[in-house]
């Protein structure tokens, strides 16, 4: 239940971070499509780890954003960008300062070390699934030259 | 089409024109590798021989050698990135319209002027964003619904800073004086008994102020070749979540903690 609540809110976050970057009215129902599948990601492999989750989560969301700007004829930062902010690690950020200040150092350390994982993460699941989208389009583009040659 | 090369624009309108496309592009949340690719394309378009761009996030850097031999060689300097993506949008199908003769170069000042115009958004739903924005995240994040509210009310204060400060003002300081105003107000309000979190108020404004486009942006720089840009970039995100970091922890300390 509270699972449910949480996922909206992640939802309705979207729709308003979509608004303040200027996504345009018509791919704002695809942008915030891209921020429910982060949302349900990171719900739904919380127990496997920040790191993990985290890539999981931008792997997959890299790869609709790349997608849906092709279909949508639009840049891919459209959709990737509003899709990416469920992932930011902002409460394990706060939670390293406030714990660094109540001088629990051991609870900080492991905010810290969240925050990190969630970062590497994010960077990891771009990486890999933007690889993914450059051999595609480079064996497209060679079977296409193939194909105008012969 | 022979008649159109006759009068063709000279290489120094050609740079800057096609910078003009590329330093809005920049400057609304664009990629390194967009920006490089609009203006040697558009350069090209009008047939420079030979393009050479270079581009970091505060700078971009042309040259340009046409078929009779003649040069140019101009820079932008981009003073404040921000988050407008209708705009790299816009600057993509303008530069696409020029690049099919669809636009005359002359008229691409107007274009550009026009598409700043259009807003996609009036400012009333720029705030309700802010509303939603900060309020989804504070429960997002596990807050309750007054939670929700005191975060939303915040997070329309600091959109409301952020667009009224004036852009001289290094960013720096004005995220550190957001970050440590929406810290202040949390706490208010969580203690007088509006909110039931401060720790949950503050995470959904904290949202708001972090660089999310900077970061995403500066792996992507990264992977398409651009080390410098993207580093730069990266630097510039951890600087900016260290300062937001700075703004809460000064107003946990004045106010002697959050629960």
């Amino acid at each position: 239940m509270s699972d449910i609540v949480v996922f909206i809110a992640g939802i309705v976050g979207t729709i308003g971070f979509s608004v303040l970057f200027g996504v345009k009215p018509r791919h704002l129902v695809f942008a915030v499509i891209g921020g429910a599948i982060a949302c349900g990601l990171y719900l739904l492999t919380d127990q496997l780890g920040a790191f993990v989750s985290s890539t999981i989560a931008a792997f997959i969301v890299t790869l609709y954003s790349e997608l849906i700007a092709r279909v949508r004829k639009a840049p891919t930062v459209t959709f990737l960008t509003p899709s990416l902010i469920p992932l930011v690690p902002g409460g394990a950020l706060y939670y390293t300062v406030s714990n660094i200040l109540s001088k629990d150092y051991d609870a900080a350390q492991t905010y810290g070390l969240t925050t990190l994982d969630t970062c590497l993460g994010i960077a990891a699941g771009i990486l890999v699934a933007s690889l993914f989208v450059s051999l595609f389009l480079n064996i497209k583009k060679a079977i296409k030259n193939k194909k105008s040659a012969a | 089409m022979a008649e159109e090369k006759l009068v063709a624009p000279s290489a120094d309108v050609i740079v800057c024109s096609a910078l003009d496309v590329g330093e809005h592009i920049l400057k609304n949340g664009g990629e390194i590798h967009r920006v490089e690719d609009t203006i040697e394309r558009i350069c090209k378009a009008f047939g420079a021989e030979h393009v050479e761009v270079f581009t970091i996030t505060s700078l971009i850097v042309a040259s340009v050698r046409m078929p009779n031999g003649v040069y140019s060689q101009q820079m932008r300097r981009i003073y404040r990135v921000s988050n407008n993506l209708y705009m790299v949008e816009a600057m993509n199908g303008i530069s696409r319209k020029l690049c099919s003769g669809e636009l005359p170069i002359s008229n691409l000042r107007a274009a550009i002027v026009e598409a700043k115009k259009k807003k996609p958004y009036h400012t009333a739903i720029i705030y309700l964003g802010a509303v939603f924005a900060a309020g989804g995240f504070a429960a997002f994040f596990g807050g309750t619904i007054f939670d929700a509210l005191c975060a939303a009310a915040i997070g329309v204060f600091i959109t409301f800073l952020d667009r009224h400060t004036p852009k001289y003002i290094n960013r720096m300081i004005i995220t550190v004086i957001s970050s440590l105003l929406a810290g202040l107000l949390g706490i208010l309000l969580s203690k007088i008994g509006v909110g039931t979190y401060a720790d949950k108020i503050m995470i959904g404004t904290i949202m708001l102020l972090i660089p999310g486009l900077s970061f995403g942006n500066s792996i992507r720089d990264m992977l398409g070749g651009d080390i410098i840009s993207g580093a730069l970039r990266l630097i510039e995100s951890l600087l900016l979540a260290l300062m937001i970091a700075f703004g809460f922890a000064l107003a946990i300390l004045i106010t002697g903690g959050a629960a």
